[in-house]
Order: C-alpha cells, then structure tokens, then sequence
C-alpha cells in the first residue's frame, strides 16, 4: 500500500477497500417508517401500538423517517382530541415492517373517496452513478393517471391505490399528471428534482371531485454508487521521475502540436 | 444535495411546527396475545420507543426546489496564487468523473454534495496537466495543513475552507466510495493525479486529494 500522507494527520482513508464502511440507506438492523397524511381537511393524532405518536398531524405532511425495530406494529388515527385510540376514525391496522427496509404508511383516500391506510415499501436498491428513481405513487380519489416528464409521457394509467417506478438519469424535470389519455394536466406542470443516489417519491393525494387534488414529493436514499476514478492528467508533465528519455520523442510530438496552434508551452523538469 | 434538503427540511419545518405539538410519549411495552397479530410476524411485538419530537416535513415540490445548494463558480487558493473558475460536471463515458479539457479550469461533480451542503464531501477535479503544461491542480501536493481554500457560488456568496489533510496514494488503492462519499461530515475535497506517469497508457499511477474543512466547524 502506496500513501504518502504529504501534509495532516495520517488518515490513511485512501487505504483500499475493507476499511470503508458502505453508505447505509437504513440504520443497522433496523425498519425505516415514514407516515404521510393524505386525507383532505382531517387532522388527526396517529397512534402506534396504543402510544400517541404523531400528534396534531396535518393533511399534506410527512412524519419521520422513524428507525425502528423489525416488527408488527398497530396503528390506529384518531381525532386530534381525542384521550386515546379507543374510538379511531381510521383503523386500526398491522403493518409489518422487515430489517433493512424503508417504508412509507400513507393514510389516504380510496378512488372512490373512501380514507384507507396503505403500506408501501420504498425501493432502496442501489442506483447507478449518474442516476436517480423516480417512484410515483396514485394515492387520489380520482381516476387513472398518465405521468408525464419534460412534455412526454412516462408511465400510463396509474390507478389507486398503485404505484409505478423507474430509474432515470439524474435531472430536473418538469413533472405533471393528466387523466389517462388526455393532455391537459390535472397537476402540475411543476419542477421535480431526480437526485443521484436518492428516489424521489411523488404522490397524488386529495379528491378530484372536491378540487382538492396535490402533489406531495417525499425523498428517501438509495444505496448510491460513486464514480469508478478520477483520471485527472494525459501528458506526463508532471510525472515524478522527471521526463524519461523514452518520451522525449511524445513531448516533441505535443510541441509541434502546440506550436503549430500557435500556443505557450510550459515545461516542468523536476 | 439530498442531504440538505433532508437535513435543512426537518430544521427548518420544524421551526415552523405548531408550538402545541406534544413530544412523542414513551409508552410501556404493549401487552398483546400472539394471536392478535398476523400470522407473518416478523419480531416481537413491541411500542415503539420514540424519544423526543418525530420531525415532520412539508411535502410541497416548491419547498424542495428552495432549499438545494447553489454549485461552486470559482476556486481560490492564495498560498498558490490559484483563481480558477468551476463549472458542474458529471460522469465520463467509462464511469470515471467528467474532468474539465482545459487544465486550468475546475469540474464540480454535480451529482454529489455542493460545497456549503450540510453533510457530505464535495468533490472538485482538474487535470494535472493538458497538452499546454502544468495546469493550478499540479501545486495541490504543496498544500499545508491550514492553507485556506476559498469558494465562491453561483449566487456570489463566498465559502472559507482551511486544509486539513494532503494525501497522495496509488490509484490501484483509492477509495472512491470515500472519496465522494455523502454522509460524512461537510468536507471539501479536490483530486488531481501525480506520482508517475505510464508512458504506455497515458495517466498518472496516483491520486493527489486535499481535504478542507468548512470554516466554522471543527475537523473530524
């Protein structure tokens, strides 16, 4: 192993691979849970196994990411004044969350307008460098949807209570929702940024039938990939060894070149 | 630029949470019959221990689009007479970082962190050297530790970095997971080649990286 340490402390964190701890997605031995309240207009307190742990929450919110053990957990939404999560306005229900894993808990309307709770897991496998995922999630008591992306459409006819998924080179782009096979959007056109390393969740929420219809965008690591090297010089001027007699004949051929363009040529003996 | 959204959304929201929120309450473990539960238990049944505020986040795209990180525009280095401009780059064709032609002009590689970003190293590279000579990044080895590096971004605001580590290692043995890793602490990172040069393939056997802390925190 080659490091020279040529100034600070000896880190020694070039040293190959085996040191380096991977970049976790989710702590260790745990579950990743986000709740999102998609129900119009009803505030509600979130209980998990009988404890009140969202309080107050809000429609349009995110709460969390929570780590927790691996496990099957209850959960029931109440009033937000209500004493306890005997009498609840949605559940209860089990949700049964796996080590290793993200998930997001979203309380939402069905198609038909009806509140439900469903459980999605988040795809966190790794995503290659350069590229982002784009989850988007039908979560609105309304039809199915076209998604569109930059003026096209990426995914078609998207009902409640599905989702659909795909990596994509990492971007900005202009993101917008129409009824299944027309043009016009229902939402949108807005900005939606697609991270590297990271997977953009949106979802649609709200009721088209009371004008209620939003977006929400939740964002959750993947396991990212890095660029294989950095390959930062082709012309040997600053090769330590100085320049060997074998290359003279390169650096003549690069001064010819260079000459002939009619540039300065800097040179560097060491 | 993940991170910052993330890490600046919870700061930031939740300074905007309703002052009647209550903290999370612990509550004492749950008593319940196996049978209650799905036969697809995975772990034993348990309350949650939830300690102190679960944070809540605005989930509107507008509110995400605001808080990203402008990228880096110019690159100082006093010590060494170094004032170069940064433009964003991403990946090459064979999966190495995009590094500017021009050795005199620096890449920032955009689909990591920004320097000022909350977490994360924010990494810029320059070629060592182009068909022209020498390029600024060849003086990056005579760096000290407390040289200062200074950063100005795209919206004019000027970031301080102070040097804290110069390493120079075989390419063979770089750890690139490392290198642009985004969870760390906020760092500053520059990479360059050195070291020999294979005459037979055309690039250098070593990494130069210098690694820069944000002035105002404390070096890992």
């Amino acid at each position: 192993m080659r490091t020279s340490v040529i100034a600070g402390a000896a880190a020694g964190t070039l040293l190959a691979a085996g040191l380096a701890a991977p970049a976790l997605a989710v702590e260790d031995g745990m579950a990743e849970l986000s709740v999102l309240h998609g129900i119009p207009d009803t505030p509600v307190d979130v209980y998990v196994n009988s404890a009140n742990t969202i309080d107050d929450f809000q429609p349009g919110d995110l709460a969390g990411p929570l780590d927790l053990d691996p496990g099957t957990y209850t959960v029931a939404l109440t009033a937000t004044d209500a004493a306890d999560d005997s009498s609840p306005v949605l559940g209860p229900i089990d949700i049964t969350l796996e080590e290793g894993m993200s998930y997001t808990a979203v309380a939402h309307l069905t198609e038909a307008g009806d509140p439900g709770v469903n459980l999605f897991t988040n795809d966190i496998s790794e995503t290659a460098a350069g590229e982002g995922r784009l989850t988007v999630r039908h979560t609105a008591a309304a039809p199915a949807v076209d998604v569109w992306a930059d003026g096209s459409v990426l995914f078609d006819n998207l009902s409640n209570p599905n989702e659909v998924m795909g990596d994509v080179p990492a971007a900005t782009y202009e993101a917008a929702v129409s009824l299944t096979g027309e043009t016009d959007p229902v939402l949108g056109p807005v900005d939606v940024e697609i991270a590297d390393g990271v997977n953009t969740i949106v979802y649609a929420w709200g009721s088209a039938a009371d004008d209620t219809l939003d977006v929400a965008v939740q964002t959750v690591d993947t396991h990212a990939s890095s660029p294989s090297g950095v390959e930062a010089g082709t012309q040997g001027f600053a090769d330590e060894r100085g320049v060997s007699a074998g290359a003279i004949a390169g650096i003549l051929a690069a001064l010819a070149l260079a000459i002939g363009v009619g540039a300065r040529l800097a040179v560097t003996r060491r | 630029m993940r991170a910052i959204v993330i890490a600046a959304m919870t700061v930031l929201l939740a300074a905007c949470a309703s002052p009647e929120r209550a903290p999370a309450e612990q509550a004492a473990p749950a008593d319940r019959s196996a049978g209650s539960a799905q036969d697809q238990t995975v772990g034993a049944v348990r309350a949650p221990t939830i300690l102190g505020d679960v944070p809540i986040q605005d989930t509107s795209p507008e509110v995400l689009s605001q808080l990203r990180s402008e990228p880096p525009q110019r690159l100082t280095i006093d010590s060494l007479g170094i004032d170069m401009p940064v433009v964003d780059v991403g990946l090459a064709d064979n999966g190495t970082m995009e590094i500017p032609t021009a050795a005199a002009d620096a890449g920032w590689y955009r689909f990591g962190p920004a320097p000022g970003a909350e977490s994360g190293n924010a990494v810029i590279a320059a070629h060592v050297d182009d068909r022209y000579g020498l390029g600024p990044f060849a003086q990056l080895k005579d760096l000290s530790e407390g040289d200062g590096i200074g950063i100005t971004t795209a919206s004019g605001e000027d970031l301080d970095f102070t040097v804290t580590r110069v390493e120079q290692t075989s390419k063979r043995e770089v750890d690139m997971e490392l290198v642009f890793d985004r969870d760390a602490t906020p760092t500053l990172v520059l990479v360059t080649c050195g070291g020999r040069f294979d005459w037979d393939d055309g690039h250098y056997e070593d990494n130069v990286v210098v690694y820069a802390t944000p002035d105002g925190r404390t070096a890992p």
